[in-house]
């Protein structure tokens, strides 16, 4: 017996001692494999090539990139997506956290998860269903909006019509849906935080602001690094809120002007309708490169502080 | 600790009014689902319904000729995707979690290191593999990808940790195989968790809509959502209160799951902040 025979024996020994912890983790595994990982590295393979259907795909190296650097409308996804990422992530926190801080200070333990589940609820309703009635909402001439602000004397706004107003609306309708979330999350993280750091503070004379700067803050900051990071990595994706808030109201992919054309929602024009699946791959590759850099940058700049 | 009466009514004030934010939408879709389409757009409008009428809703089904098969393959997804998907998450978690084996820690990073990788990533070649299986256009190919999450894993491990040793070592003592110990032990010891995990993954299957969007072709194939959405882009006008109708279905699942099983999804979220 060579003694790489051995080894093989020694591993097959292993594996059938411990066959249940392998069995149980194999389904997953295999499914994970298959659809999860696989796709993944294939993604990056295909980003270099221009698929072909039944034929063997054309090896172009670095020659998608460079027809998406040479895109403009690549560029303007790219600011797009800064516009709604900036606008939406910072808003939702702040409203998060000063409603979850209310919660936490002024309701009663029996109604803080009544609260919150109201606020949350947005997060989990259907999104075509959402998109559809902010449509209806936000119609130039016929939405409720327009007429609210008739009522106190403002001028109609062109919600979905002009460009920066279907921004505005995008970032309205994300922030509706998404704040909650970011509620439940700070406010269970608020209700963790040791009651006595507040009565020292107390004693100690702080004010509100005081409290609220040298002692939640620091605690809740790996709370709100995680919060910010999975903001992040939503933000870049964003697709389904724009891509329906302006479709059947602009015919233009992304709105007016291409307002909130997004690079995810240009991943699914260049594959699903183009078919330039190798195009496609190389921005949604482009784009998971921009989400981990920011990965990195956060927990590089939280570790240090 | 004194709290003025009118910092109070203010606080208060301004969480009714968030409510009220978070809640409008909602009444809109009800109302106008039940308002005739001729009032619809009539101005200026009103908040509460005129003439309230079932007629969209009846006039559904001719927007959408296959709205009930639509519907039905949105429930069987709902249902079965999660069952599938909680079992084998929970079965690998246990593995994780209980189970001492070589490459253990390796793998589970493996997992969870792809959750810092944006799903987006994989779509085109998830639907090339399922082209070339002959999966797109059936519900496999929506059901197969949803039932392998990592996020579920990352949950259930941190869940069975805090099941105690002594029990395994109980079962272990009576002969219980590990199995048997995954099922009769663990499992009940996070149900909990298992509800949630089950809650979250129907909610998340229903709502479902890129995915579908892509992989789903034929009419009679497409989820509700899918479905829903196409009255968008008639090239005649808008069926508005149908739209609504159909929107006021898409909601109600979800709506009366959250009223009923909220404690399940709410606070567990922010349990899971813990681990």
């Amino acid at each position: 017996m060579t003694s790489a025979h051995s080894r093989l024996l020694a591993a097959a020994r292993y594996i059938n001692k411990h066959r249940s912890a392998y069995l149980f983790i194999s389904p997953f595994f295999i499914g994970f494999a298959v659809f999860g990982l696989y796709p993944m590295l294939y993604s990056i393979y295909l980003s270099f090539t221009q698929y072909k259907f039944r034929a063997p795909s054309l090896w172009v190296g670095l020659g998608n990139y460079q027809d998406i650097f040479n895109d403009p409308t690549f560029w303007i996804s790219l600011k797009n997506t800064l516009i709604l990422w900036l606008g939406t992530l910072p808003l939702q926190l702040l409203l998060a956290f000063l409603v979850a801080s209310l919660i936490n200070a002024f309701i009663g333990q029996r109604w803080k998860g009544a609260l919150s589940g109201i606020y949350y609820l947005p997060e989990v309703t259907n999104l075509v269903a959402v998109a559809l009635v902010f449509q209806l909402i936000l119609d130039n001439q016929y939405g409720i909006a327009n007429y609210l602000l008739k009522l106190v004397g403002a001028p109609s706004v062109p919600w979905l019509i002009s460009e920066g107003w279907t921004r505005i609306s995008t970032i309205l309708l994300i922030t509706w849906r998404g704040t909650g979330w970011y509620i439940v999350f700070i406010l269970a993280a608020l209700q963790a935080i040791d009651k006595e750091y507040y009565e020292v503070a107390l004693i100690e004379g702080a004010n509100v602001f005081q409290k609220a700067w040298y002692i939640t803050l620091p605690i809740l900051r790996p709370i709100l690094l995680y919060l910010v990071v999975l903001g992040t990595i939503a933000g870049w994706q964003i697709f389904t809120e724009p891509y329906l808030l302006t479709r059947g109201v602009s015919n233009v992919l992304g709105g007016p002007g291409q307002a909130v054309l997004t690079p995810a929602m240009l991943v699914y024009d260049k594959a699903f309708v183009s078919l330039k699946f190798g195009y496609a791959a190389a921005v949604s590759t482009l784009l998971g490169v921009i989400i981990a850099f920011f990965s990195v940058i956060y927990f590089r700049f939280f570790r240090e502080r | 600790m004194f709290i003025r009466r009118p910092v109070k009514f203010l606080v208060y004030l301004i969480l009714a009014l968030v409510v009220l934010i978070s809640l409008f939408p909602f009444y809109w879709t009800f109302i106008s689902s039940i308002t005739p389409v001729s009032k619809i757009f009539s101005y200026p409008p009103t908040l509460y319904p005129q003439e309230p009428t079932l007629i969209n809703y009846i006039r559904l089904k001719v927007y959408i000729p296959t709205i009930f098969q639509n519907i039905m393959n949105s429930v069987i997804l709902a249902i079965f995707t999660p069952i599938v998907a909680v079992f084998l998450e929970s079965l690998a978690a246990f593995a994780f979690s209980k189970l001492k084996f070589k490459g253990r820690d390796f793998l589970f990073g493996l997992v969870i290191s792809t959750m810092l990788i944006p799903a987006s990533v994989g779509f085109i070649p998830l639907f090339i593999i399922e082209v070339n299986l002959h999966l797109i256009d059936s519900l496999w190919a929506v059901f197969l990808p949803g039932a392998v999450g990592a996020f579920g894993i990352f949950l259930f491990r941190q869940a069975m940790y805090a099941v105690p040793d002594e029990l395994m070592d109980a079962g272990k003592i009576d002969g219980a195989s590990d199995f048997v110990l995954y099922y009769a032990i663990t499992m009940p010891n996070v149900k909990p968790m298992v509800i949630t995990a089950y809650i979250m993954g129907f909610i998340g299957s229903w709502n479902n809509y890129f995915w579908p969007l892509i992989v789903l072709r034929t009419q009679d194939k497409l989820t509700f959502p899918v479905a829903l959405s196409a009255l968008q882009t008639q090239l005649f006008e808008s069926p508005w209160g149908s739209i609504m109708a159909g929107a006021v279905l898409l909601i109600l699942p979800v709506l009366l799951i959250f009223a009923l099983l909220s404690r399940y999804i709410v606070p567990e979220i922010g349990g899971a902040i813990k681990g």
